[in-house]
């Protein structure tokens, strides 16, 4: 019986032993690693949720290394002999049952069982359990100091300046919530929000939901301080209502149940722009060059704000001049987009030559996009000029803008005519007369030759383009002491013939062929050969005819009609019946429309005194706010702080309640935003009635000599 | 009282002398003797309010801490027949003991307050800390008109500083000073409102904010000016003028001649009235008379005369224009030399406004044209880029009368600078134009007043009679002059500070701004050192009345810590004692 006692004693303390050892072994691992979540937290603060994951690996710990703290029957019976010499040294023979080992063994065993049974050996963890939950306990203090610390750090450094979210204040409302929903177009998602200022894209649709304790009246609701509609009810039981209206201009809105009206929100809409079209290359204005390539590249990029729907390259390529001017228009579709599609670079290569373009001709083109929203956007109009080298070769640099043509070319007919007879008359008519007339019709078409010849500035009668004769230069007298004169014997200073008229290079061309015409023809007749005057006179005409009908200028013919002069009240100088003029006048009123507000700001500054309570006073502060507030309908963003802050400013002021420094800057500020600098006038300065002289006097008379 | 105290305090003597000689032992005696006499001492100290009656021994050094001393500079005089008290706890008594007083700090709010003899003060001064150290603007000002606020920042570890001003919560303008030690600024901003308005200067370093200070200012309408206008021919030039100032709601009589005998006359903002002859009556209701040299010279003696006399004795100012040099009628200074210069130099026509450092920098139109040879009486308002007088002004008796040979200002607007117009007009006519008589004028505090100091409130007026001045609700009997019977003077001490309200006895109400005592400190302090430094350079007054007698001593508590130390000695001693036994 003893026997087995000591046997399952024993084994029970060996359990309990194996129990200690586990659980030392578990609380070294638990410390250790929380002195190690400890080092982590000061030096980077991280959740305290870690640590609880960071114990998890003791306990896997256990599981791992089991040699660590598995305590066998002979690390027993060591200790036991080590520590017990009444058990003299044979503590192993108490783990083995009565009937084992040799007589010797089991006499031995018997002694010692008693012994064993009356001595309660003392479990050697009991100390290092106590120090190592000392330790464990300390660094857990330590870890909630720190995190403690953390804590107490953010709290502080949290976001020191946060706008007040503007909350729903009406009694009787328990909650609002509003849904927008961007037009279909932009493809943007609906948005939903509790935060009463709305802030949408233009054309969205707004739903506000409101809940309501009570189901006595509609709630409504009031936009610009003007429009009220009300709710609609969402359920039977009327406390769950419903508004949904789109959203086109920026405003102001309230919420109104019963008889209380919520403050101001704001709503404040993202316009839909129209697209943005840059074309890189080429540049505004390009010349090509003669043989260079006819293929121009084109870089275009596009881009919107909610998307692109098309884009075309219209294309104009202009031919001819004067009034043969032809335009040839085309359009090219640079392809389509995918729906959201909000950048596009284009690239592509014009081809001049199949646009058919000639040397001379000009493209214009430009490119033009749609965006979904239907807003078209057009580039700037860029040209490609293909210049004419056959036409630069001619074209004079001077340019005359006025373009004017004589009118008088009839007279060649005539001379025409004249020849054309004289030719049939010739056969009936003496030799002489012949000759004489034949010179005569010469004599003719000099005058006309020279008269068409003032029109170009020739002053000699000599043939066109003949170079002035030196010899034929006068020099006039000699003047003695005149430097101007002195100076024009040195200087060449006639008339330069092509800039002495109006006309311009083109015209002057032809009218210097049509003289060189006229002159042929002139020589012809002065030999008496009309035959072959007349095709240089009909070239001449030809020609004529050209220029009068080439182009023409409309001038309107203006009038004036005059009072009929009476001649005998002419040069008398009698004003006596002329009555002097008086006239009288007074400036408008109102000079400067915002003289209110910059009153309002002065009195805005000096709230403190009695005068800002005065009736006058208040009508301009009143005149500010009704300013604010038209600001504020118009940019909510910029101006709705001002206008609250201006409108609580004129709840206080009556009551004589303290008004907040920030009510008064956010209003000052948005006044300094709003006035312009005044204009600067004179100013009638004061002074006392005698100039001051008195208190001169009088200040010198006290003066110590 | 005190008799009970003693009874005790003897009783108590006794009991312990009793205690020490009915001891039979007889070693240290005397020792138990002493210690038991020292608790005795101790409780009497303790138990009976003791004064000290010392006095402070000749030849002593005085050491008077004012605002912003410093530790170590007092440290070094403070040796052992120093006292040192700072200027609150100051008294007469002392200051006449002292030998050499000491005075440390910004100096002495206050020189008036004791009889401090100048021979024996050292003054020995700290240095100012980073700050404003000097300011000055426009305390009233026209609407349109700069406030123009100079001032001098003392940076003396030449930081690198920043200068905002700040409108409502909005800054208007900046400057960014650089690392020196004393720096000079200029801001010059619009305000925009009407009456009453504030500015806050902010000296930054960085992001830290170094003095915050209110600038305040009163901004008022212009008052308008009555000119009458003369011309000899209708012109382009005069019609600009005339429109201009019938706009801005100025009163205008114009007189054009367009005939020999035949006159256009205009009214603008006012009665109309017979322009067609020119006598004192007519010229009493104007400030201005404008007009060019043709029409001043038309003029008949009799008018002349008139015109002249009113300028004397009643301030009308005269402006002449003319754009050809003609014969100077009696009225003007015969000084006036008028030349013609030819000069096709386009940057010589860059007209200057005298004084006037702004944008203001017109051209003239034309290569010819007339300017005014210097003379002694002259002071010129506009030059062109040589220098050369174009527009100037001189005195005549309590008027002005100004001379301008720019004739086509109005091109000017025509070419859309309008501001320029407005400005070249603005400042001619602002510096020839009379000022208006009032009949009483104030002035109220010094123009950096601060709460709870005296402020002066002067009123100048024609009648000496006594004025009631009402301030921020209290009122205020004003005091006659006794010397100067015009000037009626009191005084008032602003309780509080920001926008204050004078109403005076013809109901005009004046605002004026006291500043808090935190406000502006360095401008304090550099007023209390100027002060003081200015009341030591002047003439040492005779030492004859400030001789000093030497009885007075000054009562003294004896500190209540050498009570316990002698007690809890006198009980050490008698505990070690009662131990070696």
């Amino acid at each position: 019986m003893l026997e087995q006692t000591h046997l399952t004693q024993i084994k029970l303390l060996l359990k309990q032993w194996q129990l200690l050892k586990a659980g030392l072994f578990l609380l070294r691992a638990m410390t250790l690693l929380a002195f190690l979540f400890l080092l982590i937290q000061c030096l980077h603060p991280i959740s305290n949720l870690w640590l609880l994951a960071l114990e998890l690996l003791a306990v896997m710990a256990i599981l791992i290394f089991p040699k660590q703290w598995k305590l066998s029957e002979t690390d027993l019976a060591a200790y036991l002999n080590a520590n017990y010499p009444l058990l003299e040294d044979s503590a192993d023979l108490l783990f083995q049952s009565t009937d084992q080992g040799t007589q010797l063994e089991q006499w031995q065993r018997q002694k010692i069982a008693s012994v064993f049974l009356q001595l309660q050996p003392k479990h050697p963890f009991v100390k290092a359990l106590s120090i190592w939950i000392g330790i464990l306990t300390t660094v857990l203090m330590a870890l909630l100091l720190v995190s403690l610390f953390h804590w107490s750090y953010s709290n502080k450094n949290a976001s020191p300046v946060e706008l007040p979210v503007s909350k729903l204040v009406v009694a009787g409302i328990r909650s609002m919530h509003i849904q927008i929903q961007p037009p279909a177009y932009t493809g943007k998602p609906k948005l939903e929000q509790e935060a009463p200022a709305i802030n949408a894209i233009e054309g969205a649709t707004v739903e506000w939901v409101v809940i309501t304790d009570a189901s006595m009246v509609a709630p409504a609701i009031r936009f610009n301080d003007s429009i009220t509609q009300e709710f609609k009810p969402l359920d039977s039981t009327h406390t769950k209502w419903r508004f949904q209206t789109k959203v086109n201009t920026n405003g102001l809105y309230q919420i109104k149940f019963g008889k209380t009206l919520s403050e101001h929100y704001a709503i404040e809409l993202v316009h839909d722009l129209p697209p943005v079209i840059r074309i890189k290359e080429p540049a505004a204005y390009k010349t090509i060059d003669y043989g260079a390539s006819l293929q121009v590249p084109l870089k275009a990029s596009i881009s919107d704000d909610y998307g692109l729907v098309q884009t075309k390259l219209m294309l104009t390529v202009a031919s001819g001049g004067g009034e043969a001017v032809k335009f040839q228009d085309q359009e090219r579709d640079l392809g389509r987009f995918a729906p959201g599609e909000l950048n596009k670079e284009i690239l592509l290569t014009i081809n001049l030559q199949s646009l058919k373009m000639q040397p001379g001709d000009e493209l214009y083109y430009y490119v033009k996009a749609l965006d979904s929203h239907g807003q078209e956007a057009r580039s700037d109009i860029h040209i490609i000029n293909l210049p004419d080298t056959a036409e630069l070769m001619n074209t004079d640099i001077t340019i005359n803008s006025l373009n004017l043509k004589p009118e008088f070319f009839r007279s060649q007919r005539q001379i025409i005519i004249e020849t054309e007879q004289l030719l049939r008359d010739r056969d009936r008519m003496p030799l002489d007369s012949f000759k004489e007339k034949s010179n005569s019709l010469g004599i003719d078409q000099k005058l006309l030759r020279l008269r068409y010849g003032k029109f170009l500035g020739e002053e000699s009668m000599g043939e066109i383009g003949v170079g002035h004769d030196e010899d034929e230069h006068e020099h006039g007298a000699e003047v003695f002491g005149d430097a101007s004169a002195i100076m024009d014997e040195f200087s060449h200073k006639h008339d330069n013939a092509e800039d002495a008229s109006f006309f311009d290079p083109q015209t002057k061309m032809q009218l210097k062929a049509i003289l060189n015409e006229m002159w042929k023809s002139e020589l012809q007749l002065r030999t008496f050969f009309p035959k072959e005057a007349l095709p240089f006179e009909y070239k001449a005409l030809r020609l004529l005819k050209d220029l009068q009908q080439q182009s023409r200028a409309y001038v309107a013919k203006t009038s004036q009609k005059t009072t009929p002069i009476k001649f005998e009240k002419r040069l008398t100088a009698d004003l006596s019946k002329i009555i002097p003029p008086l006239k009288i006048q007074t400036a408008p009123n109102n000079m400067d429309p915002l003289m209110a507000l910059r009153q309002g700001m002065g009195l805005l500054a000096s709230l403190d005194l009695g005068t800002a309570k005065q009736t006058a006073s208040l009508l301009v502060l009143n005149q500010t706010l009704n300013q604010l507030h038209q600001e504020a309908i118009a940019k909510p963003g910029k101006y709705l702080l001002a206008f609250e802050a201006m409108k609580r400013i004129m709840e206080q002021l009556p009551l004589s309640k303290p008004i907040s420094n920030n009510d008064r800057h956010l209003a000052i500020t948005a006044c300094e935003h709003l006035l312009k600098t005044a204009t600067r006038l004179p100013n009638l300065q004061q002074r006392s009635a005698d100039g001051g002289l008195s208190q001169q006097y009088f200040i010198h008379l006290n003066r110590k000599p | 009282m005190m008799i009970l105290y003693l009874m005790g305090i003897v009783l108590l003597a006794i009991v312990f002398l009793g205690v020490v000689f009915i001891n039979p032992i007889q070693r240290r005696r005397w020792l138990r003797l002493w210690a038991s006499l020292a608790v005795v001492l101790g409780m009497a100290l303790l138990v009976i309010p003791f004064d000290k009656t010392a006095a402070i021994s000749d030849n002593a050094h005085l050491l008077i801490l004012t605002e912003g001393y410093q530790e170590d500079s007092v440290a070094a005089y403070n040796k052992s027949k120093a006292v040192k008290l700072s200027w609150e706890n100051l008294d007469q008594t002392v200051i006449d003991k002292a030998a050499i007083i000491h005075v440390f700090g910004y100096g002495l709010p206050d020189t008036s307050i004791w009889n401090i003899p100048k021979s024996k003060i050292h003054f020995h001064i700290s240095p100012l800390p980073t700050g404003i150290a000097n300011i000055h603007w426009r305390q009233e000002i026209a609407l349109g008109q700069s406030l123009l606020i100079q001032g001098r920042v003392s940076n003396p570890q030449q930081q690198n500083l920043q200068l905002h001003l700040i409108s409502g919560s909005q800054v208007i303008e900046q400057r960014l000073l650089g690392a020196e030690t004393s720096l000079n600024f200029q801001l010059n901003p619009n305000p925009k409102n009407l009456g009453t308005g504030s500015y806050q200067l902010l000296l930054l370093k960085g992001k830290d904010t170094l003095a915050k200070n209110t600038i305040p200012f009163i901004v008022q309408l212009p008052k308008p000016i009555s000119v009458l206008l003369l011309q000899d021919a209708p012109g382009f030039e005069q019609k600009f003028l005339k429109n201009w100032l019938t706009d801005h709601g100025y009163q205008l009589a114009a007189r054009t001649r367009i005939s020999k005998q035949l006159f256009d006359q205009a009214f603008s903002n006012r009665a109309s009235a017979n322009l067609l002859n020119i006598n004192a009556n007519l010229l009493s209701g104007f400030d201005l008379l404008l007009t060019d040299e043709a029409s001043l010279n038309s003029l008949s003696a009799l008018e002349q005369l008139q015109i002249r006399a009113t300028i004397r004795e009643k301030g009308l100012g005269l402006l002449v224009t003319t754009d050809t040099i003609l014969k100077h009628a009696a009225i003007l200074d015969q000084q006036l030399v008028l030349k013609s210069i030819q000069d096709s130099v386009g940057a010589n026509h860059v007209l200057n406004m005298q004084g006037q450092d702004s944008a203001w920098h017109p051209m003239l139109n034309k290569d010819a044209y007339l300017t005014i040879l210097p003379s002694s009486t002259f002071q010129t308002l506009v030059s062109d880029a040589k220098s050369r007088m174009l527009t100037g002004i001189y005195l005549e008796g309590m008027g002005k009368i100004g001379f301008s040979t720019l004739g086509q200002t109005h091109l000017w607007s025509l070419a859309g600078k309008q501001w320029d117009y407005d400005f070249y007009w603005t400042q001619l006519l602002e510096s020839v134009t009379s000022q208006s008589a009032t009949k009483e004028s104030w002035t109220i505090g010094s123009g950096m007043d601060f709460v709870k100091q005296a402020t002066p409130i002067i009123q100048y007026k024609d009648a000496s009679q006594d004025s009631i001045a009402l301030v921020s609700g209290s009122k205020i009997y004003l005091q006659q002059n006794p010397f100067m019977g015009f000037k009626q003077e009191g005084q008032f001490w602003p309780q509080q500070s920001g926008w204050q309200n004078l109403v005076t006895t013809s109901g005009q109400i004046k605002p004026w701004y006291v500043f808090d005592k935190q406000e502006w400190p360095l401008l304090q302090w550099t007023k209390r050192r100027q002060l003081t430094e200015a009341w030591l350079a002047q003439q040492v007054e005779s030492t004859k009345g400030s001789a000093i007698e030497n009885e007075a001593s000054q009562r003294q508590v004896v500190p209540a810590i050498w009570a316990w130390l002698i007690l809890l000695l006198g009980l050490a001693v008698l505990w070690i004692e009662s131990k070696l036994e």
